[in-house]
């Protein structure tokens, strides 16, 4: 007769849990008690109710057995605790990775080790591990506490670490947490990266040497690895012997996260300088609004 | 639970529709107006019919419940 059953539609759905069933079975007892005890008065109606209590008994034994297995469709049911909504689907995790994002520093920016993750789970994400992906998507949507919240999301990767059997997986985990190490203490003016810097004169690129005592046109492109920053950028000029000769600063302004700006100016290079160093100052972050 | 009534697979509404057959003839035969030892007779002939299909229906939720929790323990 189980075979008849179509899936999904199993006998004895019909009952909530065992406490239903248990009622039900309880009340049809009482009224066989009942009837037959007002039919057969004396020792006859009393071997009748003796039967419908004796299957009362059975049934309430059987009824065990089933509450056990779990095929009462109710959540208190031992087996079926466990058979909760997909991690991904709750409300927990859909709240805050419904919130904003703020654009990630490509250091801290592990969108892709996540998903990697996550098919790792195949949907179904330890409890440990849940933490730490609600935790990346705060990382996400906050801008103002950015590292008090890299630290969060480091503490919890450790329990991941422990969960994960794949080694490639693991290796760049590992590589997650050195990362969110170093964004964690890395100081603003470390993440502003100098790069291309040209003296031009007359339209061509000189070196120092060549436009020494002239006015030249500096260029420097600028990008910022970090968080929202203001900074300045020194210019220093110095003579073979390494000692400053002439220091200038330009102020950057605001820089986003990974935003590449190029900086011009023109100046008058000293007569005695042969080399020019750059270095960044007074960098601050800057609150994004949110 | 009138609802899940509705949504009952046929062979359970059969079975519940018998049991609730046998079960009210088993209690009328009680009442009848017929002599004491055919009233006694009629009653326990259905009220065995009843706890039979009871009792069965009991053991094939048994089986079925044992079955789908393998299927979940083991696939």
């Amino acid at each position: 007769m189980a075979e008849d059953t179509p899936p999904g539609q199993a006998i004895g759905e019909e009952f909530g849990n065992f406490a239903s069933f248990a009622l039900v079975s309880g009340m049809v007892s009482a009224i066989f008690v009942a009837a037959f005890l007002t039919a057969f008065p004396g020792r006859i109606g009393r071997y009748f109710g003796g039967i419908a209590i004796a299957v009362l008994l059975i049934t309430f034994v059987v009824g065990l057995t089933l509450d056990l297995l779990g095929f009462f469709g109710n959540e208190s049911s031992l087996t079926r605790e466990t058979e909760s909504t997909p991690f991904e689907e709750t409300d927990r995790y859909q709240r805050v990775r419904s919130q904003s994002n703020e654009p990630l520093p490509r250091q801290i920016n592990f969108n892709e080790e996540v998903t990697a993750l996550k098919e790792y789970f195949d949907g179904d994400v330890p409890r440990a591990a849940q933490s730490f992906f609600i935790e990346y998507e705060k990382l996400r949507s906050s801008s103002s506490r950015r590292k008090t919240q890299a630290s969060s999301v480091r503490s919890a990767l450790n329990p991941v670490l422990a969960l994960v059997d794949d080694e490639e997986l693991e290796a760049s985990l590992e590589q997650m947490g050195e990362d969110l190490f170093a964004y964690i203490k890395s100081n603003p003016a470390e993440n502003i990266i100098v790069t291309e810097v040209a003296l031009t004169h007359d339209g061509t690129e000189q070196s120092v040497m060549e436009t020494q005592g002239q006015t030249a046109h500096l260029t420097a492109a600028l990008h910022n690895e970090g968080e929202a920053v203001e900074a300045e950028l020194s210019i220093r000029f110095t003579d073979p012997t390494g000692a400053k000769i002439m220091e200038t600063t330009l102020p950057t302004g605001r820089l986003s996260t990974e935003e590449r700006i190029e900086l011009n100016t023109d100046l008058l290079v000293p007569a005695a300088a042969t080399d020019i160093q750059f270095s960044i100052l007074n960098a601050r972050q800057v609150e994004t609004g949110t | 639970m009138l609802n899940r009534l509705k949504t009952m697979n046929r062979v359970t509404k059969i079975e519940y529709g018998l049991m609730v057959m046998t079960a009210l003839l088993a209690i009328g035969a009680g009442f009848a107006p017929v002599g004491r030892e055919e009233s006694v007779l009629f009653a326990a002939v259905f009220l065995g019919i009843t706890i039979g299909l009871w009792v069965s229906h009991l053991l094939t939720m048994l089986h079925t419940a044992v079955v789908q929790n393998d299927a979940r323990i083991n696939g």
